[in-house]
C-alpha cells in the first residue's frame, strides 16, 4: 500500500513539473519597464464599442484624439487636428487635418482615416454606446480634402469637442478596421499614439511598446529621453487589499484605486508616491425614486438630504480624502456651481420637522416613523464598487436616528442593478457616471434619458438640458447648468455623497506622473523612470 | 455519563460549544453595545475596557458583533449542513446499497450538480428568493450534497464488502434491515467526521460567496462577512478580522473535535 | 470491460449533457442579459440594445437557443463568447493551462501535507504529533482562504521579503498560491484520513492479525490499504474543486484561470462561457471519477465494480 502510494506520488509530482515548465518564462527585454495596475477587467477593450473608463487608461496612449484637453487648464488643443471651425449656425465644424502622421502599421492618417472611424462608430452593427453617444446629433461627415473634414450635426452640440477629446473617439488604422472583425479588432489595435500595443491577453495583460516615430503629440507631451518608458505591462488587481501589497513589494510601480486606510498607511513610505485626482461628472450618489411613495413628495427627500450628515461619511470611509458633494456634479466638473454647497446642510432636527410636516410620527414608539399605519422603511440598492457598502451602512445607521429604516440590498454586478432599476422595486438606488462635459446629466435628468433612475420629469429641466448641449457660449452654458444644477437640488432628485477621488500609488522612481483632463488617464508619454 | 468521562474531547466539545451556543443566545446581555450603531468619530479604535475587541471602519463595537455575529454564522451553517446531509446521506446510501442503473442515474446527477458551479447556483437563489443568508445556505447546502453522497456511497461500497453484511443477506435480511443495523454504524464514521468537515466547508464557503458580492443583508454582524471586510483593515485594525477569525475557527475545532469524538465510540460498540 | 468502458463514456456524456442544461437554463433564468452587460451600461439607446439582443438570438425562445447551441456543440462549436466574440474554445484553452499549473500543484502539496497528517493524527506515536498534526488541520480546515492568502502575501512579499509579490507569470510566482490553496485543500483530506485509519483500526481483523504476530508493517500496510477508500473519494472531489475554478486565489494573486473566466461570463452573462466552462468541468470530474474507481479497485480488490 505505502509503495503503491510512493510510485503515485512521483508520478503526480512528475505531472505537474511537465505542466510548470510549460508556465511563461518571466519577460526579460530590456530597456525601462513598469507593471501598472489595472482595478477591475472590462468585458472588452475595443475603445469605440466598450464604455469602462478602466480601458482607457493603457488605451489613451495608443491612439491619438482629434483635440486634446489640456490637463492643466482644460482648453481644448491641437491634437490630430491642427485647427477647426464651427460653422455660425452650429450645424457643422470643420476640422483640418495634421500632415505626415502615420500609424502603428504604417497606414498613412488622412481624412478618409478619420471617416473610416466615424463610420464605425456610427455602424449599428458595430454596437457603439459611449463612443456614439459623444457625437450627440451627428449626421454624418464630407471629405473636403485629404486633410479636411466635415462634421455634419442635426442640431448644435456644445459638447462635441470634449467627446472628440476622449479615448473613446481616439483614431485607429483604417486597415486594421478592415482586416479584423467589430469583435476581433480590439486584440490587434493599432492607433498613432506614443505607445503601440504589444499584445492584450484577455483576463491577463495588456502589453504597450513606445512608438519610436511618434512625433505629433499635443503641447504637453513631453520630448522622450533615456528615461521614457519603453514597456508598459499591465496587469488586473481586482482584489483591493492586494494593490497597496503589491506596490509596496516592489512587484507593480504605479496602481490606481488604492483603498483610503491604505493610502495612508503608504503616505509615510520613502519608496512610493501618492497622488490624489479629482474625476470630474457625478459624485458618489444615490437616486430618489419618485415614481413611488413616498419618494414622490419632494419635502420626504429633502428630509433625506438633510439627515444625512456627509462629513461623518466621508472621514469615516474615506479618511477625508475625497471633497462632499452637495450637487449633481463633482467640483471638478467644468461648470459646477458652488451655489449647491449652501444647501441642505446637516440638520437631523430640521429633517425630523420636515417629515412630521408630511404627517409622520413614532406612534407605536418603536423607533421607527409612520403615517397612517405604515412604517417608514426603505430600500436601497447598490452595488459594491468603491466602498458604496460602508457608505450606505453608514446612511442606514444615521437615518435610523431619524426614525426611517433602511433595507439595504447590494447587488453583485450591473446587470442586476440595470434590472432593479428597470423594475422600479426601490427607493434609493446607487449609479454614478464620469465626464469632463456636464451633458452627462442628460442621461440621469431628463425625461427620456436613458438612466432616468430618479424618475424624473420636469419639462422646463428638460428643456434646459437640452439648451445647454446646444449652445455654444460660455457665460450661456455657465448660465443654464447653475440653472439645471438648482433645480435639480431643490427637488432633491438625488442625494450626494462624495465626490470621486482616484487614490494612484506609485514607485517613488516615477518622475513625470501627470494625467489627463479627464483624471483616469495616464498620460504615459511624461513618464520618467529615474534609476 | 460515564462516557463524558472517558471522553475527554466529547468533554471539551461539548463544552466549547456549550458556551458559543450560549453566547449566542444570550448576546443581547452579553454584548455592550449595540452591533449596528455606526459611530464614525469611533473608527478604528485599538481594545480597550470599552470595546474589548475594538471598533471596526465605521466605529461599531467589534466585540458586540462578534457575540452577535455567532448566531447568523452558526445558523446558516446548520441549516446548510441539514440541506447537505439528509439528502447527501440517503442518496449515498441508495446508491452505495442499492447498485446498478440505479447507482450510475444517482452518482451522474451528483456529478453534474458537482460540475455546477455554486456561484452560478447562488446567483439563481437570488435572483429568484431575494438576496439573504438562507439563499446562501441553500446555495452551499446543494452544492455540497454531491460530495457527501459521494463519500457515503464509498464508505457503503466499502461496508459491503464486509463478511456480515453477505451473511445476512444468505440468511434472507431485507436490506432495509440490513441498511440500518449492519452498514449505517459501519459508516458512521467516516461520515460523522466529514459531517464536521461539511459544516466548516459550509461557513466557509458562505463567506466566500459574500466576498464575492452574492451576500444578502450586508449590515448585520456576521464572522464570515466580518473575516472579508477585515482584510481591508487589516494593517490599521487588525482587531477587527482577528476576532471573528479566532472565533469562527474555535467553532469549527469544536464542532470537528464533537463530530470524531461522537464517532469513536459508536464504530467500537 | 468493454462494455464497462463504453458505459462509463456514455456515464460521462450524460453526466456532460445534464450539467450544461442546468447551466444553460439557470444562466437564462437569472434576470438581465450579455447586452445589459455591455451595450446598456453605456448608456446605449433602446433600440439600439433591442438590435443587438435580436442579432445575438437572444429574443429567441429557450428551446430554440438550447437547440442551437447543442447542435453546435455536438459539431464541435463551443460557440463564441456573447461580449467579445472570442470562440470560447480557444478562452478555455489559453487559460487552461494557468488553472491546471495551479491545481495541480495545490493537489500535490493538499495530498502529501493531508495524508501526512492524517496518519500523524491518528498513528502518530507521541501525543505532541498527534495533536499538532490534528491541529494544523483544524487551522486548514476552519480559516478562509481569502484571509490566510492575504496574510500570506503580507508575510512573505513584504515582511521577510523572500518570495515575489503577486502578479507575475513563471513558477517562484506559483509557490505562495499553490502552498496556500493546497494547505487548505489538505485540511479536509487529514480529517478524512484520520477518521479512516482509526475506523480501520478498530476493526476486528487487525487484533487478529496483531495476535498471530504479523508484522506491524504488514498490519498498517493493510490498516491504510482499507482506510484509503474514502480518502480517494475526497481527494478525487477535491481536484473536482481546484479544476473547476478557484476563484478566489486567482483574484488575489492576480492569476489568470478558469476561475476567473467563469466569474466575469457570470457577472456579463456570457452564457457560451459559462456553459462551456462548465461542460468542462463535467467532463473533468467524470474523468476524475473515473480514475477514482480504478483506484478503488486497484486499492481494495475486494469491491465489487457494478457490472
Amino acid at each position: 500500500m505505502l509503495g503503491t502510494l510512493l510510485i503515485v506520488f512521483c508520478l503526480a509530482v512528475a505531472a505537474v513539473a511537465v505542466l510548470l515548465l510549460q508556465a511563461d518564462p518571466d519577460d526579460e527585454r530590456g530597456g525601462n519597464r513598469i507593471v501598472y495596475g489595472l482595478t477591475l477587467e472590462p468585458s472588452g477593450f475595443d475603445p469605440h464599442r466598450h464604455v469602462s473608463s478602466e480601458l482607457g487608461i493603457p488605451l489613451f496612449s495608443v491612439y491619438d484624439t482629434l483635440v486634446y484637453r489640456h490637463p492643466q487648464t482644460m482648453e481644448f488643443v491641437p491634437g490630430l487636428a491642427d485647427r477647426w471651425e464651427m460653422a455660425p449656425d452650429g450645424l457643422s465644424w470643420t476640422f483640418y487635418l495634421k500632415q505626415g502622421v502615420t500609424f502603428h502599421d504604417g497606414t498613412a492618417f488622412d481624412a478618409r482615416a478619420v471617416g473610416a472611424n466615424l463610420d464605425r462608430v456610427m455602424n449599428p452593427a458595430v454596437g457603439s454606446a459611449k463612443a456614439r453617444g459623444l457625437l450627440g446629433p451627428f449626421t454624418g461627415y464630407e471629405v473636403i480634402d485629404d486633410f479636411t473634414i466635415r462634421f455634419n450635426l442635426s442640431e448644435p452640440f456644445s459638447p462635441l469637442l470634449d467627446g472628440l477629446s476622449q479615448v473613446y473617439l481616439g483614431i485607429a488604422s483604417p486597415t486594421a478596421l478592415a482586416s479584423y472583425s467589430n469583435n476581433t479588432y480590439q486584440w490587434h489595435q493599432v492607433g498613432t499614439g506614443p505607445y503601440r500595443v504589444e499584445e492584450i491577453v484577455p483576463g491577463d495583460r495588456v502589453v504597450l511598446r513606445r512608438n519610436e516615430d511618434y512625433a505629433w503629440g499635443p503641447v504637453f507631451y513631453a520630448p522622450v529621453s533615456n528615461q521614457s518608458l519603453d514597456t508598459i505591462e499591465f496587469r488586473f488587481f481586482t482584489d483591493p487589499p492586494t494593490r497597496s501589497l503589491a506596490l509596496e513589494s516592489g512587484e507593480i510601480q504605479m496602481i490606481g484605486e488604492l483603498l483610503p486606510t491604505d493610502t495612508e498607511l503608504l503616505v509615510g513610505n520613502p519608496a512610493l508616491q501618492i497622488f490624489r485626482v479629482p474625476i470630474a461628472g457625478t459624485p458618489q450618489q444615490f437616486f430618489i425614486n419618485t415614481r413611488r411613495a413616498p419618494g414622490d413628495e419632494q419635502a420626504f427627500r429633502q428630509a433625506l438630504l438633510y439627515a444625512t450628515n456627509r462629513t461623518a461619511i466621508v472621514d469615516a470611509v474615506f479618511q477625508g480624502q475625497s471633497p462632499l458633494a452637495y450637487g449633481p456634479l463633482t467640483a471638478a466638473t467644468p461648470y459646477y456651481d458652488p451655489g449647491v454647497a449652501e444647501k441642505y446642510p446637516f440638520d437631523p432636527d430640521y429633517a425630523r420637522g420636515l417629515l412630521q410636516g408630511i404627517g409622520y410620527q413614532d406612534a407605536d414608539s418603536d423607533g421607527i416613523l409612520d403615517r397612517d399605519g405604515t412604517p417608514l422603511e426603505l430600500t436601497m440598492v447598490f452595488a459594491p464598487w468603491n466602498q458604496m457598502s460602508d457608505v450606505a451602512q453608514l446612511i442606514q445607521s444615521q437615518w435610523r436616528d431619524i426614525g426611517i429604516d433602511v433595507e439595504l440590498i447590494q447587488v453583485p454586478d450591473y446587470p442586476t442593478l440595470a434590472d432593479y432599476a428597470q423594475s422600479g422595486e426601490y427607493d434609493l438606488i446607487s449609479v454614478y457616471e464620469f465626464a469632463l462635459d456636464a451633458s452627462v446629466l442628460n442621461q440621469f435628468y431628463s425625461s427620456d434619458g436613458a438612466r432616468n433612475w430618479s424618475g424624473a420629469s420636469d419639462p422646463e429641466l428638460d428643456e434646459w438640458l437640452r439648451e445647454a448641449m446646444r449652445v455654444a457660449g460660455e457665460a450661456e452654458r455657465a448660465q443654464l447648468y447653475a440653472a439645471i444644477q438648482d433645480r435639480i437640488m431643490e427637488q432633491a432628485l438625488v442625494l450626494p455623497i462624495r465626490d470621486y477621488v482616484n487614490l494612484n500609488g506609485a514607485s517613488a522612481r516615477l518622475d513625470g506622473v501627470i494625467f489627463s483632463a479627464h483624471g483616469w488617464w495616464p498620460l504615459l508619454r511624461n513618464f520618467q523612470l529615474t534609476p | 455519563m460515564s462516557a463524558l468521562a472517558c471522553n475527554p474531547r466529547l468533554f471539551v466539545a461539548l463544552g466549547a460549544l456549550g458556551l458559543i451556543a450560549l453566547v449566542s443566545i444570550f448576546a443581547p446581555w452579553i454584548a455592550g453595545h449595540d452591533p449596528r450603531v455606526a459611530a464614525p468619530e469611533n473608527q478604528l479604535l485599538e481594545p480597550s475596557r470599552e470595546y474589548p475587541f475594538g471598533t471596526d471602519l465605521l466605529g461599531r463595537d467589534v466585540f458586540s458583533r462578534v457575540v452577535y455575529g455567532g448566531r447568523r454564522t452558526l445558523g446558516v451553517a446548520l441549516l446548510t449542513v441539514v440541506v447537505t446531509l439528509l439528502p447527501g446521506i440517503a442518496i449515498g446510501l441508495a446508491a452505495g446499497y442499492a447498485g446498478r442503473w440505479f447507482d450510475w442515474a444517482l452518482m451522474s446527477v451528483m456529478d453534474a450538480l458537482l460540475a455546477f458551479p455554486s456561484l452560478l447556483l447562488a446567483l439563481a437563489l437570488v435572483t429568484v428568493f431575494g438576496s439573504g443568508m438562507v439563499q446562501i445556505a441553500f446555495a452551499v447546502g446543494i452544492a455540497g450534497i454531491p460530495a457527501y453522497a459521494r463519500v457515503a456511497r464509498a464508505a457503503v461500497l466499502e461496508a459491503r464488502t464486509e463478511a456480515y453484511v453477505d451473511a445476512a443477506r444468505a440468511i434472507g435480511a431485507r436490506p432495509v434491515g440490513i441498511l440500518a443495523r449492519h452498514v449505517v454504524p459501519a459508516i458512521a464514521m467516516p461520515l460523522l467526521s466529514f459531517a464536521g468537515v461539511t459544516l466548516s466547508w459550509a461557513i466557509l464557503n458562505s463567506a466566500a460567496l459574500m466576498f464575492l458580492g452574492y451576500g444578502g443583508d450586508i449590515s448585520a454582524p456576521d464572522w464570515g462577512v466580518m473575516l472579508a471586510d477585515g482584510r481591508e483593515s487589516f494593517r490599521t485594525g487588525p482587531w477587527i478580522a482577528a476576532a471573528p477569525g479566532v472565533a469562527l475557527s474555535l467553532t469549527v475545532f469544536a464542532i470537528n473535535l464533537l463530530a470524531n469524538s461522537v464517532a469513536l465510540p459508536l464504530r467500537n460498540r | 470491460m468493454m462494455a464497462y468502458s463504453i458505459r462509463r463514456f456514455g456515464s460521462a456524456l450524460f453526466v456532460a449533457w445534464l450539467a450544461m442544461t442546468l447551466a444553460f437554463v439557470a444562466l437564462r433564468w437569472v434576470p438581465g442579459d450579455a447586452v445589459d452587460a455591455t451595450l446598456a451600461r453605456g448608456g446605449a439607446t433602446a433600440a439600439e440594445v433591442a438590435a443587438r439582443r435580436e442579432a445575438l438570438g437572444l429574443n429567441d425562445p429557450l428551446w430554440r437557443q438550447y437547440g442551437e447551441y447543442v447542435l453546435g456543440l455536438v459539431q464541435g462549436d463551443w460557440g463564441e463568447s456573447l461580449v467579445t466574440e472570442q470562440p470560447v474554445a480557444e478562452i478555455i484553452w489559453q487559460n487552461i493551462g494557468a488553472t491546471s499549473a495551479l491545481s495541480g500543484a495545490a493537489l500535490v502539496i493538499a495530498v502529501t501535507l493531508g495524508v501526512s497528517l492524517g496518519i500523524g493524527a491518528s498513528l502518530g506515536r507521541w501525543r505532541p504529533i498527534r495533536y499538532g498534526a490534528e491541529g494544523l488541520a483544524w487551522l486548514a480546515l476552519s480559516t478562509p482562504v481569502y484571509w490566510t492568502a492575504t496574510l500570506a502575501i503580507y508575510l512573505f512579499t513584504i515582511v521577510l521579503g523572500i518570495l515575489p509579490g503577486v502578479g507575475g507569470a513563471g513558477v517562484r510566482y506559483l509557490i505562495l498560491p499553490a502552498t496556500v490553496l493546497g494547505f487548505h485543500t489538505a485540511g479536509s483530506i487529514a480529517q478524512v484520513t484520520a477518521a479512516s485509519i482509526r475506523d480501520a483500526l478498530g476493526q476486528g481483523f487487525v487484533r487478529t492479525a496483531r495476535a498471530k504476530g504479523l508484522p506491524e508493517f504488514d498490519v498498517l500496510d493493510h490498516v491504510l490499504r482499507v482506510g484509503m477508500l474514502p480518502v480517494v473519494a475526497v481527494v478525487a472531489l477535491q481536484l473536482g474543486f481546484l479544476l473547476s475554478g478557484t476563484v478566489i486565489t486567482e483574484i488575489i494573486f492576480v492569476r489568470r484561470g478558469l476561475g476567473r473566466v467563469l466569474l466575469a461570463a457570470i457577472d456579463n452573462r456570457d452564457y457560451p462561457v459559462v456553459v462551456g466552462v462548465v461542460v468542462l468541468s463535467a467532463l473533468t470530474y467524470s474523468a476524475i471519477n473515473m480514475l477514482a474507481d480504478v483506484a478503488y479497485r486497484v486499492i481494495d480488490p475486494r469491491v465489487r465494480m457494478e457490472d
